[in-house]
């Protein structure tokens, strides 16, 4: 009982003489480094086993011709590079992603800026409006989609209804070659724009009042006028930001292909990470995805810098 | 130069009644200060006369033109910003003509490539550059015309904001508490070079502020405003020596009027602490007042039996609580000791006099009989009727002891 009694006793002197000690020899700024890199080791550790170690493999998988499955594989160098460079499909795949992107992005940030400016502005039902446009960012996409099947099914969907209401021809939305991209970017827009619109809000909430007070005494009082002075240039960080995330999840499109149209009809849907989940997963062609898996990312990569520095030139931080 | 009349101005937002009742007329070049608390409505009153706030009822005037309906760039006025409001996105040189570009040139004349085309906007646009660099240099910041605010120092963007509220010639300065973000040095500096550059040009401004130093250094009449209400519009002087609510008495002087209780019984004002009679009105109602004293107008005696010869015996007994040493001069913060034990006074004594007393000591306070203010009940001034003859010999106290000697130093009893 003694014992036990005086060991924590003793224990604590110990622990307190190695401390008072110790102080001297570890300066401030050494245990401050300590702290920080107990801050940063989580992170480290996390991103090194999700992101960093996968990115690796991937690298490493793309020049073997392993196939999903195989107890065997072999180093085969840079053919599945060459075979990229010669096959159609992810040439298409790349085409076809580009142009979505292309239509998805400029119209979803303009839509959100136009529905964040138009909701704040209006004094009644702010937070109705809100939630109405974030509604399809929150709910499940592939859920979505479903209801989007329907709604622009060639003969059942009330959209056909609709335009044969009005005197048009019915469309075939999503089996029409030269329409099924298009619509898929409409659906995107519809997604997206509401999350846009969220980002651009909090942007404009951060623009002081004072600024549009001092832009209506210098006379730039019209909603033009305030947009062009105020609004549009202050809105500038945010809008590097939403261009930049909006290409990034646009190039990324994946469940909307996958749930309504698989990549057709002949292909005019194929965009690139449906390429890549059926070379890997339906075709068990694991190197070749992985080859083009890296192309992308470096696509991406370079997409992202380059559109960050022409944008972020013509923009004012506070 | 603008005349400008606010007529009995309303506002409320929601339930809050911001405005009652303003009535305020400014003489053509004057340079007039609203003085108040915060949340006393005074910025609400210059965004209305600004034209960027509507207001309930009464109207804004200009020149005998009513411009209730009219919005700002009509108006012909120019805000300087608490915080500046410059366009971060803009360099000064863009900041300072942009109140030009958007008066001078039309819609279609202000795209960026019109002025290589048209020979009327690369004019103008030259005229506006010659009005940018001449305000550039009235404000002394021709050298940072190229800069974007945000490498500006706190003092050079106060400066941009001037600059562009007087480019435009405007009829009317509003100025919105626009030294509040400088450091003291600063404040003093700039506050003497407004009012300069003001009277130069020799518009019309109202100055919104919460400093009483401000108001009373800057501007040609004060406007008192408390929840709402000018309380009282008048020079720093008469404010100070004669002010006509107690509000207002409160606001103005540093450190404040201080107050004590008494009644008015039958026309005559008795502090209740001593139940002395210390002046006379010709109120008419009998009730409760505030008796007000300045801190310089109170004489403080070290012990009770000591000081001024012939008074000692209606003097207040007090306890000194704390000193402040300022220098030239001298706080002396004392706590009634009697009846109203506990009532705090602050003396304005000489700096030497504060070695003479210690903390915890007692003293004693007499006040100056002509330098009392009366309030009643409602808060408003009570005129006091000259003191030479109280109406009860028998209850009061001869006020005016040293009547004959005009020096300050020498005071009567209570």
């Amino acid at each position: 009982m003694t014992a036990l009694h005086s060991s924590p006793a003793s224990d604590m002197q110990v622990r307190h003489r190695a401390f008072a000690a110790g102080r001297p020899k570890a300066p401030p700024h050494l245990s401050n480094a300590l702290i920080g890199c107990g801050f940063v080791v989580p992170f480290v550790i996390a991103f090194s086993i999700f992101v960093l170690a996968p990115t690796a493999i991937v690298v490493v998988m793309s020049f073997t011709d392993w196939k999903l499955g195989e107890a065997t594989v072999s180093f085969a160098g840079l053919a599945n590079y060459e075979q990229l460079v010669s096959d159609r499909v992810p040439r298409i795949s790349a085409t076809n992603t580009i142009l979505y992107a292309l239509m998805v992005t400029p119209i979803s940030v303009m839509l959100g800026l136009w529905l964040a400016v138009l909701v704040e502005s209006s004094r009644l039902g702010r937070a109705f409006f809100r939630s109405a446009c974030f509604l399809p960012v929150v709910s499940t996409t592939v859920a979505m989609a479903i209801v989007w099947e329907f709604l622009l099914h060639p003969t059942l969907g009330p959209v056909n209804s609709a335009l044969l209401l009005a005197g048009l021809p019915a469309q075939r939305f999503l089996s029409d070659a030269a329409l099924v991209l298009p619509t898929l970017a409409g659906i995107a827009i519809w997604e997206n724009a509401g999350y846009t619109m969220v980002l651009f809000m909090a942007g404009l909430k951060s623009i002081s009042s004072e600024l549009y007070d001092a832009a209506a005494v210098d006379g730039a009082d019209r909603p033009w006028e305030r947009f062009w002075t105020v609004t549009l240039p202050l809105l500038g960080p945010t809008l590097v930001f939403v261009v930049i995330i909006m290409l990034l999840r646009s190039f990324r499109v994946f469940e909307t292909v996958a749930a309504l149209t698989g990549g057709g009809p002949r292909r005019a849907s194929e965009v690139l990470l449906f390429t890549i989940y059926q070379e890997g997963f339906l075709f068990f062609q694991v190197g070749y995805a992985s080859a083009i898996t890296v192309v992308f990312v470096l696509f991406l990569l370079v997409l992202t810098l380059v559109s960050y520095r022409l944008m972020d030139r013509s923009v004012h931080y506070q | 130069m603008a005349h400008i009349e606010i007529l009995n101005l309303e506002k409320s937002f929601g339930d809050t009644r911001v405005l009652r009742g303003i009535d305020l007329s400014i003489a053509p070049g004057e340079f007039v200060a609203i003085l108040g608390p915060s949340g006393c409505g005074k910025s609400t009153l210059l965004r209305i006369v600004a034209g960027l706030e509507t207001h309930d009822d009464g109207h804004v005037l200009m020149d005998g033109q009513v411009v209730d309906a009219m919005a700002p760039k009509q108006r012909d006025v120019a805000v300087v910003f608490q915080s500046y409001a410059l366009y971060p996105h803009m360099t000064v040189a863009q900041n300072l003509s942009l109140p030009l570009v958007m008066r001078d040139l039309t819609r279609v004349e202000r795209l960026p490539f019109v002025r290589h085309v048209s020979g009327r906007v690369k004019h103008v646009r030259k005229a506006i550059r010659e009005s940018v660099e001449r305000a550039a240099a009235q404000v002394e910041i021709a050298s940072l015309l190229d800069r974007k605010p945000r490498q500006l120092s706190g003092g050079q963007r106060q400066r941009v904001a001037l600059a562009r509220a007087l480019i435009r010639q405007p009829k009317l300065f509003l100025l919105d508490e626009p030294l509040s973000n400088l450091d003291a040095t600063l404040r003093a500096s700039t506050r003497a070079e407004i009012v300069q550059l003001q009277r130069k040009l020799g518009t019309t401004a109202i100055y919104v502020t919460h400093d009483q130093t401000e108001a009373m250094t800057m501007a040609d009449r004060i406007a008192i405003m408390i929840e709402g209400q000018i309380v009282q519009i008048g020079t720093a002087r008469e404010i100070y020596h004669r002010p006509s609510d107690v509000r207002a008495a409160l606001f103005i002087g540093s450190p404040k009027m201080n107050l004590f209780e008494g009644v008015v019984e039958r026309g005559c004002v008795r502090l209740t602490a001593t139940g002395s009679i210390v002046a006379r009105t010709a109120a008419a109602h009998d009730g409760p007042v505030q008796i007000g004293i300045r801190p310089e107008h109170i004489a403080l005696a070290a012990g009770r039996d000591e000081g001024v010869p012939g008074a000692t015996m209606d003097a207040l007994p007090v306890v000194v609580t704390h000193q402040e040493f300022l220098g030239s001069e001298a706080l002396t913060h004392v706590s009634l000791t009697g009846a109203q034990a506990g009532t705090e006074a602050v003396v304005r004594v000489d700096s030497e006099a504060i070695d003479r007393l210690d903390v915890g000591q007692q003293a004693a306070v007499r006040f100056h009989p002509d330098k009392l203010h009366v309030f009643g009940d409602d808060g408003k001034r009570l005129a006091l009727v000259p003191s030479q003859e109280p109406s009860e010999p028998g209850d009061a106290i001869p006020l005016n002891l040293q009547a004959s000697d005009d020096s300050a130093t020498q005071l009567a009893g209570v």
